[in-house]
């Protein structure tokens, strides 16, 4: 036992590096030498335990009794600190996952990198998560409530937009007459016409 | 028929927008800073409108064609197309026909106006400018009569048939009488085509489309800084390029200024004069040394045509005055070939002092003209010209062109950006050129980067290789002697050079031969118009770009190059394209390029 603590300061600190990353990798050997570290404890803690119930009877030395009890306090101690820093990890990418879930959906461009960057346990969660989200989202189609690379629940600024052709589309039927989109062109048209057309990427948004 | 002048703008745009509620708008801009420019500002007019419209980048008279075919032909909604810096030489009905419903709005600094868009045409409006009222106004009326005339002729032609057939007995009067009357009118008739010859002869280029767009802009009361600042630099294009000549120019600077003080009068929160406020327009004199602010001295004043042709640095002679120059000046030459900003600040402030004092014993006056520039915070500030420069080479760098030197044109790295090249190959004779592919994606890199200073600030960097580029091209040309000085002009063919590349383009062609039409103004004997032509290896033909020479700097001469061309074209029967809107530009298949000179030499 080198130091208290030094495997959970190695995590605290990697948890606060790699914060703004999307996931990073599980770092399971930190997390298992941590959950040693917690058990070692524990068991520390009950050996000193029942050595004070075995010596009741006798009398002990004040120093003695209270030195058995420093050792306690600082076991317990000790390992709430370990369980937090682990609480706190886990905490962060579970938050990053249940993100990830709501505003990209099942299909994200990083999917692969993300699902290699989980433990197991993340694995199920993220898919347990990312059903419920779809099962919710199903009793909501008309609303978009983001996910998908769609505009989500920001409402938008301007009635029209301009926008560019990136490849052929042709005539598409609009509420207001017919648009005729040749590759090249730009456009100042309504916003509601041209969303979906948008995300499918035939046009860009032209800011 | 309308040609409508600055009072009517506002009625043009008033029907331009009850016409929207409707129908559809096209715009077609042609690929220039002017059109560009003006696109700009009509967008912004129409968008606080909300006024749907759409934008259609046009090359040449092909594009025109297809965007006829794909778009007009099948949009039973059309109502208004907008042409800016396209259409105005042209009789408009041949390129859109049965569009009957559909009102055009011409916007167009070439001219001559084609005179049946304003006579003949029912539903063209062309925007033009108070200085020429009153000789287009002869020219409608003689264009007109000669119209009446042919319709009246054929009537006569009827009338007299059946009075020969029935005055028998009036034989001797009539027909001398009737032949009289024709002989005089034969004569008003051939006078009034010779005008009107005269009239169509040459090409030059008149009020800026922005400009004209500008005073839209202000008689709806929307102008703002934004607008102004491009209008500027669409003015300031017209007079670097040399189309339009000093007068003009000092006309919209003295316009222009009175309105940058207007907007600094109206806007009350401006600090004290020792702050600028962010995106302020000052006026300020420019130095015809290209982006001096972001080269070093030395280096901008070489590169600079003005400076470039009136000392001869192409020779070490040249290069020796130039540093005399300096050293007159009281600069250290070590000092300007730092870059302008990490100069000394007592040399800076010095510099107009002693350039005016300095340069004209070298034979540089002129060396100042007034124009406007724009701080951008506490970082940038960029002046018209560097503006218009860096515009200038957005559109016409060819990403191999790009790759030549050393940069890449793939600003954004989107993907999306390879989709915007042409593929459409097509054109009889295998004249299609290797433009065809990347004029587009130029297009709206160009368009984009109005909108971001990054963009206009990597545009100033390539213009800087690029003029470098040409200066060398010139000089090699200048000493290896290969002009050829004709009677009537002086003539230089491309053939190979590392720099092949980069004048494929109509626009890096002109520079090149405005720098080299400067440099034999200075040191050869006559001042001659020049042809260049450049070889397109991948498709075999040649671009043929011709300048006229102007007496002086700042002084505009019109073109007769486009009539010329046409004419030789015809004659030899030669493989030509005369896509582009600028009548003085064309491709010619390289077999019969020597015949085709060798006809214009005779014409």
């Amino acid at each position: 036992m080198a130091s208290l603590g030094e495997s959970s300061y190695k995590l605290a600190k990697e948890a606060k590096r790699t914060a703004d990353l999307l996931v990073s990798p599980y770092n399971d050997d930190l997390v298992q030498s941590i959950s040693r570290e917690i058990r070692m404890l524990h068991t520390k803690a009950e050996t000193i335990l029942r050595s004070m119930r075995d010596n009741q009877d006798v009398a002990m030395d004040n120093d003695e009794r209270k030195s058995q009890l420093a050792q306690l306090v600082l076991h317990h101690t000790a390992i709430k600190h370990n369980k937090r820093v682990l609480f706190a990890y886990h905490r962060q990418r579970t938050d990053k996952l249940k993100e990830l879930s709501w505003d990209v959906g099942r299909q994200g461009e990083y999917q692969r990198e993300i699902k290699s960057a989980l433990g197991p346990q993340e694995h199920r969660f993220l898919e347990q998560y990312g059903e419920m989200v779809a099962t919710y989202k199903q009793s909501f189609l008309e609303i978009d409530l983001g996910g998908n690379g769609g505009v989500g629940l920001v409402p938008p600024k301007d009635l029209f937009i301009e926008v560019r052709v990136l490849k052929d589309i042709g005539e598409i039927h609009t509420e207001y007459g017919v648009l005729n989109l040749i590759k090249g062109n730009q456009y100042y048209v309504r916003r509601a016409d041209v969303e979906s057309l948008i995300r499918a990427g035939y046009l860009k948004h032209v800011s | 028929m309308v040609r409508i002048t600055t009072d009517q703008y506002l009625q043009a745009y008033d029907r331009i927008k009850h016409e929207s509620l409707e129908g559809n708008c096209i715009i077609f801009v042609a690929p220039d800073v002017d059109a560009i420019c003006c696109c700009k500002i009509l967008q912004s007019l129409l968008k606080q409108d909300i006024i749907q419209h759409k934008i259609v980048p046009v090359a040449g008279y092909q594009d025109l064609e297809r965007a006829h075919t794909m778009l007009v032909e099948k949009d039973k909604q059309l109502r208004t197309i907008i042409m800016i810096n396209c259409g105005g030489l042209v009789d408009l009905a041949e390129y859109f026909p049965d569009a009957d419903d559909v009102t055009f709005y011409v916007i167009d600094s070439h001219r001559p106006l084609n005179l049946d868009n304003i006579v003949s045409s029912s539903n063209v409006c062309v925007f033009d400018d108070d200085s020429e009222t009153e000789k287009m106004n002869d020219l409608i009326k003689v264009y007109e009569e000669l119209i009446y005339d042919n319709v009246n002729d054929e009537q006569e032609n009827d009338e007299t048939v059946e009075d020969d057939h029935t005055t028998d007995s009036e034989d001797d009067e009539g027909p001398p009488r009737q032949r009289r009357r024709l002989n005089n009118d034969q004569d008003d008739r051939y006078h009034k085509e010779l005008k009107l010859q005269e009239y169509y002869e040459s090409m030059f280029h008149a009020n800026s489309s922005s400009g004209q767009m500008y005073h839209l802009a202000t008689q709806l009361s929307r102008a703002n800084q934004d607008l102004l600042w491009l209008a500027m630099v669409g003015v300031t294009s017209q007079f670097i390029f040399e189309r339009i000549n000093t007068t003009r120019y000092m006309d919209y600077v003295n316009r222009f200024s009175d309105e940058v003080a207007i907007f600094q009068a109206r806007d009350p929160e401006t600090p004290t004069p020792s702050k600028k406020a962010e995106d302020a327009i000052q006026c300020e004199d420019e130095y015809r040394f290209m982006l001096f602010r972001h080269w070093s001295l030395y280096d901008s004043m070489y590169h600079s045509s003005y400076v470039a042709s009136k000392l001869g640095v192409w020779r070490e002679y040249g290069q020796k005055r130039l540093n005399n120059m300096f050293a007159k000046m009281g600069f250290s030459l070590q000092q300007c070939h730092q870059i302008y900003t990490h100069m000394d600040m007592d040399l800076k402030n010095i510099l107009r002092n002693k350039i005016e004092t300095v340069a004209p014993l070298y034979g540089l006056t002129d060396i100042c003209f007034p124009s406007f520039s724009r701080s951008y915070g506490w970082k940038y500030s960029l002046s018209a010209s560097d503006v218009v420069y860096a515009l200038a080479t957005l559109l016409e760098t060819s990403p191999s062109a790009a790759a030549v030197l050393g940069e890449s044109m793939a600003f954004h790295h989107d993907q999306e950006w390879d989709s915007l090249d042409d593929k459409s190959d097509d054109h009889p004779d295998d004249l299609g050129s290797e433009r065809r592919r990347w004029w587009m994606r130029n297009f709206y890199i160009t368009y984009d980067s109005l909108n971001s200073i990054d963009d206009i600030r990597r545009g100033i960097g390539l213009c800087m290789k690029m003029q470098k580029a040409i200066v060398r091209q010139g000089t090699s040309i200048i000493d290896k002697k290969t002009t050829r000085t004709l009677k009537t002009f002086r003539m230089v063919l491309i053939k190979d050079g590392p720099d092949l590349p980069l004048f494929q383009h109509p626009l890096t062609l002109s520079k090149l031969a405005l720098f080299l039409t400067d440099a034999y103004r200075e040191h050869g004997k006559r001042n001659l118009p020049f042809v260049i032509s450049s070889l397109d290896e991948h498709h075999d033909s040649y671009l043929v770009v011709a300048n006229s020479a102007a007496a002086t700097f700042g002084d505009v001469k019109k073109n007769h190059f486009g009539h010329a061309f046409q004419k030789a074209s015809m004659d030899t029967k030669a493989r030509t394209s005369f896509d582009s809107f600028e009548t003085s530009v064309l491709q010619i298949h390289k077999n019969d390029l020597e015949h085709f000179l060798e006809q214009l030499l005779l014409s």
